[in-house]
């Protein structure tokens, strides 16, 4: 999830305002990319390829296609880091040089992430992809992913070890809180039970929200 | 919890990148504890002091007093 905090954008444009060049122009980024990319996936969804999903796989979908514009962001941000100080929260070019390696860890193990529930989503009867491809993927995105992490974590100084750990914790609350409810009221018959994929995008999203909520009460989401 | 860090660091006129490097964390680490976000480990507190010249309380504010005994 250290990724995550990165995609909260930055600057440039000379002579503008600070909050046009550290918030607006970020965020008109971040939110045409982060549209352009849901609205391809809902095209694909609903192309004849697929053929559409239903709502649990829908959902999925487009959690894993959040988790992978990130992940896929702050991965060329780094790579770049010339043009990713203009989209990630960084003070320029050389805090990405800086945080290189943590910063590519953590894009590649939330691409991952990403890939694998997209995989999982898309999965066959109803989607295109085979059932054993999506189990590879599902799990070895996930497996990878979390692998990948552990090292960006020993490479973490100690502010986003704190972070990593207050997230993780937060994450747990909000998974006993929303999952544990939406099971009881199954349980007593006022709702549906979660299916499968529910419980996958529910960990996903609920680990993100933890991650946002944790690096904004650090100062981390103020523009630099 | 209150500090003067960003006061030590423009004495010495050091930019934030520069005194991470020095103590060995990232930007946003001397940022969040400049900010008052972030209270950095004891082993921190004690490369700060060290780094500076100053004693720990006199980089991080505390207010809490001692109960009397009497």
């Amino acid at each position: 999830m250290i990724g995550s905090q990165k995609m909260m954008i930055e600057e440039k444009s000379p002579g503008a305002p600070r909050w046009v060049k550290k918030l607006l122009i970020p965020a008109l980024i971040g939110g045409v990319v982060g549209y352009a990319a849901a609205a391809g996936m809902m095209t694909f969804i609903d192309s004849s390829a697929v053929g559409g999903l239903d709502k649990s796989a829908t959902i999925a979908a487009l959690v894993g296609v959040v988790y992978a514009v990130i992940g896929l962001g702050v991965g060329f941000g780094t790579a770049s880091p010339a043009i990713g100080a203009r989209f990630l929260n960084v003070e320029d070019a050389d805090e990405l040089r800086e945080q290189k390696k943590v910063l590519t860890l953590s894009g590649a193990a939330m691409a991952l992430w990403g890939a694998s529930i997209l995989a999982l989503a898309l999965a066959a009867p109803d989607g295109p992809v085979p059932q054993n491809v999506a189990l590879a993927v599902g799990a070895g995105g996930l497996v990878i992913g979390t692998w990948l992490s552990l090292p960006a974590y020993r490479a973490s100084d100690e502010l986003m070890r704190a972070i990593s750990l207050e997230a993780s914790a937060m994450s747990f609350g909000l998974v006993l809180l929303v999952a544990g409810t939406w099971a009881m009221l199954a349980h007593l018959g006022y709702s549906a039970g979660p299916a499968p994929l529910d419980l996958l995008s529910l960990f996903y999203v609920l680990m993100l929200v933890a991650s946002f909520i944790t690096v904004g009460r650090r100062g981390m989401l103020a523009p630099r | 919890m209150e500090n003067r860090l960003k006061q030590h660091r423009d004495t010495k006129g050091w930019s934030q990148g520069e005194l991470a490097r020095r103590l060995g964390v990232s930007r946003q680490t001397i940022n969040a504890v400049e900010t008052d976000k972030y209270d950095p480990s004891l082993p921190l507190a004690l490369r700060m002091s060290r780094l500076f010249e100053v004693a720990v309380p006199e980089l991080f504010i505390d207010d809490w007093e001692p109960e009397d005994d009497d």
